[in-house]
């Protein structure tokens, strides 16, 4: 090609990228919702009065249970503004009493959690939108302390130093709190700096080495989720108790996650009186299970501790080596979407079991039933846990700063960190242990396809 | 016995899958002395649009395999007009870096399409096995064998005893003596690729319902079929197909013997031990090929 | 035996009048002005995400660097270099568990070249195109071997807690010093490339590479050239990994995978295949795209694979040909009459 040619080239694709970059700022899709009316903003935090009596009854002395739950009835917009009808005299001034408030700045969230459509591939809507959710609702309700909510997802690859771009990216906010990340290496990246930058950080991974006296733990970061170890062990315990087994099959992904879980298991097992009577590992993308899979012969109940993928073969590769009837328990992840479609047959997969975080879907509670409606109506799909955790985190960082009337770092932390029986979606009992603010899982069954409650489990 | 049958038959069925790859692979390098590192990301395409056809649309199985296999021999031939053609005095690095952005490419394109999350391919047997000795062995596998052997034995009967096979070996001697001796080499370049392409798709269609469906799917067996085809010795397809099913076999019966947590590595400390042996491969003839 | 493209050549005037393109001036005029640059940009520069970035940038320069060396100059198409790039990060981690940065920073470039020479011997009579392919191996491995062998690597080959690097007592942890030392590191690796560059192992390396057979039979030792710069370029490889994972203070197997070996092979040829400048311009591209192009969001896939082919098909000089032929072209240079090129 001719040198003048390839000149031009270079020029038009050299002012095509600038233009593109300088045109196009990296806002993305902020949830400020515009408050309904002006008379939202004289009331405060939890603005709306509770249509639900059953709720109302509880509000005396405890927290902002109704708080949370009104808020997720959003439809019921007259019911926010006029926050002063009868009953709830008290709700004016935030059900536990914390006087009102003005902010003097937007509430600004930032989310290290990449939405789908970027670079990461393993990016799931699931925690930015229900998120936005609680923000748009928050927002519509008024805001936090008068000042509307400002939301930014900053897209955050799962690994290596760009990580720490995008850290910095959202330091230039000057955020309130930030949210994320949603994966544990991308955390692990930027603990020493989210603890020298002293701003609050929920991250919604199970990395035991970020906890508050962790290798890399700092006062300053929570996680929304329970303990990795903590849901292992439920799986064993479940086993043991509800299903009379004797003799467990472990098998897990040799990955931190799988290892530590499946060492909780073990101890657990002995706890229990119970035998191991397989120990396999595979790598988190293994794509033949063959092995692990005849090890399991002769076992009573399958503890999985793998990736959707890894258990969606298993369960497929135990059904072709004749043991599909031993109750195979799995991992919070087969909660997610795209696992029932990895098994591909609905017969193999009615009878699974998993240790989830929570399941919307499957609970009855009052404010479960109208996050889900909300959340399906929004987003047109069903909410998993994430959803709700992140539902959750957005409400109770509401809590806090209404509770302190301030809305600085210090204060934000030590809110969270004296956090205590705050009742959410997910967790009717959010409490901060050590930095971890989730302490309950759920087991649940696929019967025709949907995850059926099992049973409530407390954890560390 | 039963679990040393089992992971014996999983291991000849991955050689198998291997072989196919490598067999495309070497189609190329053998026509137009091209590393088509895209190699990889058309077994993940044809996989890919089998499930877009058969899950996603409900095709009948047979039918959707065989658009796959068609539309991606349709896919070689633009990959070698596209990557290849243009490119065609320039030296071999350069080709060879063309086809990596092609593979970019193919995989960013099945991103934007299908999207991150794992997927299914339905298999025609679903998780029907045979009983062999106390080992169930899925018909799958069985299947995968079977079509191999059936697609090599064609891949060699095609180069050894057809015209084009003939063609096919002058050009990989000597190119502008072929064309000098009215060997139609553009036409050649594109009946190969797009040939190789179709291999890589029936070996995608093949994998496919052994396991979930993503965008890695073709990418560790192109390596491994790049060790085949080293292994192999780059010349004989019979030595390429025997290193290729040995590569399975070590990967397998490392994992169930020796240590699981390594296997993945197996077939690459086989490939280069025997290089440091036998720097040609196990059955080459050359000192290797110049790139 | 001494090359015959040596010391005589070298000799020979050449001032004035046209000189062929393979010879070179000004390297060592060139590092200071870069030197002087990214000086003031880090004096200018005052955010946080603006040093990470110029910190991303230098690391990835002495990365390219080393690849210029092994497949620019040795003419070796190697994917390892994101391998020795872990290799020395995990090195490092694991020998400042005891010992100060100082070891640690030596330790990776020990253990980095030292794998690299055996690795390069154990693969030695292969031909190049095996030898790419052995290289894949090599990094597949490595990256196994960094997730399972606990006692050099964590548990999963996680590192958390590394320390910031720190030199007979002077901590660099802010991002601003981090910078600087990060400078000073590639203004090292700049003066030896340079040197290199000046020397007859340059001229030998481009006669390997485009006539090995010739270059042979007139003396030019050309397995222990392509030796040489390929332990030479992942030893860059190792220091730099070294670097980061100080300055980051956290590794995982994650970021050293095939995605970070075709970044590699990006920079080296969007900047320019043969100049040493050339890693400089790919990293600034592949360190900024992704954060200011950050809608471009799953396309980018699909720009840096196009990108690729672009690239090569044009510009096979990369950008860094692109300004030589802009600046000659300026300058109204007489063009060489055999080889078409401006002197």
């Amino acid at each position: 090609m001719r040198s003048t040619r390839r000149v031009f080239i270079a020029a038009v694709t050299a002012v095509g990228l600038v233009a593109a970059s300088c045109g196009s700022d990296d806002k993305d899709s902020s949830s400020t919702a515009a408050p309904t009316t002006a008379a939202a903003a004289t009331t405060v935090a939890s603005t709306t009065a509770s249509t639900d009596a059953g709720a109302e009854t509880t509000v005396a002395g405890t927290d902002t249970t109704t708080g949370e739950t009104d808020a997720s009835t959003a439809t019921s917009t007259d019911e926010t503004t006029e926050s002063s009808t009868g009953a709830s005299t008290d709700e004016t001034t935030d059900s536990s009493g914390a006087p009102e408030y003005t902010l003097d700045a937007p509430v600004v969230i930032d989310s290290l959690i990449s939405d789908p459509g970027g670079t990461d591939q393993n990016a799931v809507a699931d925690f930015n939108n229900g998120a936005r959710l609680a923000i748009d609702e928050i927002n519509a309700a008024g805001g936090i302390g008068g000042q509307q909510i400002e939301f930014k997802a900053i897209e955050t690859p799962p690994t290596g130093d760009a990580v720490v771009n995008s850290l910095n990216l959202a330091l230039e906010d000057k955020p309130t709190a930030l949210l994320g990340p949603a994966s544990s290496t991308a955390l692990l990246a930027i603990t020493d700096k989210v603890d020298a930058a002293g701003i609050p950080m929920i991250n919604t991974t199970v990395e035991p080495k970020a906890v508050h006296d962790g290798e890399a733990g700092s006062q300053w970061i929570f996680a929304n989720r329970p303990s990795n170890d903590g849901a292992a062990e439920v799986a064993a315990r479940y086993a043991i108790e509800e299903l009379g087994a004797k003799k467990i099959g472990l098998m897990y992904t040799n990955t931190s996650f799988g290892t530590s879980g499946a060492a909780a298991q073990k101890a657990a097992i002995e706890a229990g009186g119970a035998e191991v009577s397989a120990d396999e590992s595979f790598e988190f993308n293994a794509t033949d299970l063959t092995n692990t899979a005849l090890a399991m012969d002769g076992s009573d109940a399958i503890l999985d501790w793998g990736t959707p993928g890894t258990v969606g073969l298993a369960v497929n590769t135990l059904a072709q080596q004749g043991l599909s009837d031993i109750p195979h328990i799995g991992p919070g992840s087969i909660g997610f979407g795209f696992f029932s479609a990895i098994v591909g047959d609905a017969s193999l997969l009615d009878g699974v079991l998993g240790v989830l975080d929570c399941n919307p879907i499957g609970d009855d509670r009052a404010e479960a039933k109208t996050f889900v409606d909300a959340y399906t109506a929004a987003y047109d799909t069903p909410p998993s846990y994430a959803a709700a955790e992140m539902y959750d985190t957005v409400y109770i960082l509401k809590y806090v700063i209404d509770q302190a009337g301030k809305a600085d770092p210090e204060s934000i932390r030590a809110g969270l960190e004296s956090l205590k029986g705050y009742t959410g979606v997910c967790s009717d009992s959010y409490e901060n242990i050590n930095g971890v603010l989730s302490h309950s899982v759920v087991v649940a069954k696929f019967v025709d396809g949907a995850l059926e409650t099992q049973k409530v489990y407390a954890v560390g | 016995m039963d679990r040393f049958i089992s992971l014996f038959t999983i291991g000849i069925a991955q050689g198998a899958i291997i072989s196919i790859v490598a067999l495309g692979f070497l189609l190329i390098y053998k026509a137009t002395g091209v590393v088509n590192f895209a190699q990889g990301d058309l077994v993940t395409l044809g996989a890919y649009i089998a499930v877009w056809l058969a899950t996603d649309h409900g095709w009948p199985l047979l039918g959707a395999y065989g658009i796959a296999i068609v539309v991606l021999f349709v896919v070689g031939v633009l990959l070698e007009r596209f990557a290849y053609a243009p490119l065609r005095g320039r030296s071999i690095h350069v080709v060879v870096i063309s086809t990596l952005g092609a593979a970019l490419v193919i995989r960013a394109i099945i991103l934007k399409w299908k999207g991150p999350t794992p997927t299914r391919l339905a298999g025609p047997f679903k998780f029907d096995v045979v009983k062999f000795h106390g080992a169930r062995i899925p018909k799958q596998n069985l299947l995968i064998i079977a079509v191999t052997v059936i697609a090599v034995g064609g891949t060699m009967l095609v180069f050894n005893r057809t015209q084009f096979g003939r063609q096919v070996r002058a050009l990989a001697n000597d190119r502008v003596t072929a064309m000098l001796q009215g060997i139609r080499t553009n036409r050649m370049s594109m009946l190969t690729f797009g040939l190789s392409a179709a291999m890589s798709a029936l070996a995608g269609v093949l994998i496919g319902p052994t396991r979930a469906v993503t965008v890695d799917l073709g990418f560790s067996v192109m390596l491994y079929a790049f060790a085949a085809a080293i292994l192999g010795g780059m010349g004989r397809l019979g030595g390429v197909v025997v290193a290729a099913i040995a590569i399975g076999l070590v990967r397998q019966l490392g994992a169930g013997y020796i240590n699981a947590d390594y296997a993945e590595i197996y077939p690459f400390v086989l490939m280069l031990a025997v290089l440091a042996v036998r720097p040609e491969g196990l059955f080459g003839s050359e000192a290797g090929a110049r790139l | 035996m001494k090359p015959v493209l040596g010391s005589d050549v070298a000799r020979v005037d050449v001032g004035a009048g046209p000189r062929p393109p393979v010879y070179r001036r000004h390297q060592f005029v060139g590092v200071l002005a870069l030197v002087a640059l990214a000086s003031l940009l880090a004096i200018v520069l005052d955010s946080a995400y603006s040093y990470g970035l110029m910190a991303s940038w230098l690391t990835m320069s002495i990365v390219g660097l080393g690849f210029y060396l092994v497949f620019g100059l040795g003419g070796q198409f190697a994917f390892s270099q994101a391998a020795f790039f872990g290799l020395g990060a995990y090195s490092s981690a694991w020998a400042t568990r005891s010992l100060s940065f100082g070891w640690g920073f030596l330790a990776a470039l020990a253990i980095g070249g030292g794998v690299a020479f055996l690795f390069a011997l154990l693969v030695f009579r292969s031909s190049q195109f095996y030898f790419a392919i052995t290289t894949l191996a090599f990094s597949q491995i490595a990256l196994v071997v960094f997730r399972e062998f606990d006692a050099f690597t964590a548990s999963g080959g996680e590192i958390v807690g590394i320390k910031k690097p720190d030199l007979a007592g002077f901590r660099f942890d802010s991002d601003l010093r981090i910078v600087w030392l990060l400078i000073g590191v590639l203004a090292i690796a700049l003066a030896l490339v340079a040197m290199i560059e000046r020397s007859p192992l340059r001229r030998e390396a481009l006669a390997v590479n485009a006539h090995p057979t010739v270059a042979a039979t007139l003396g030019v030792p050309t397995g222990r050239l392509r030796l040489l710069m390929f332990v030479l370029g992942s030893c860059f490889a190792a220091a730099a990994g070294s670097l980061q994972a100080h300055r980051i203070g956290f590794i995982s197997t994650d970021g050293f995978s095939v995605g970070l070996a075709i970044d590699i092979f990006l920079i080296l040829l969007l900047g320019g295949v043969s100049s040493m400048w050339g890693p400089l311009i790919g990293a600034a591209f592949v360190v900024l795209a992704p954060e200011k192009l950050r809608f471009i969001g799953n396309y980018r896939g699909l720009v840096y694979g196009a990108l690729l082919v672009v690239v090569i098909v044009a510009f096979p000089k990369g950008l860094v040909g692109l300004f030589e032929s802009i600046w000659s072209r300026v300058q109204r240079r007489p063009r060489d009459a055999r080889t078409g090129e401006r002197s």
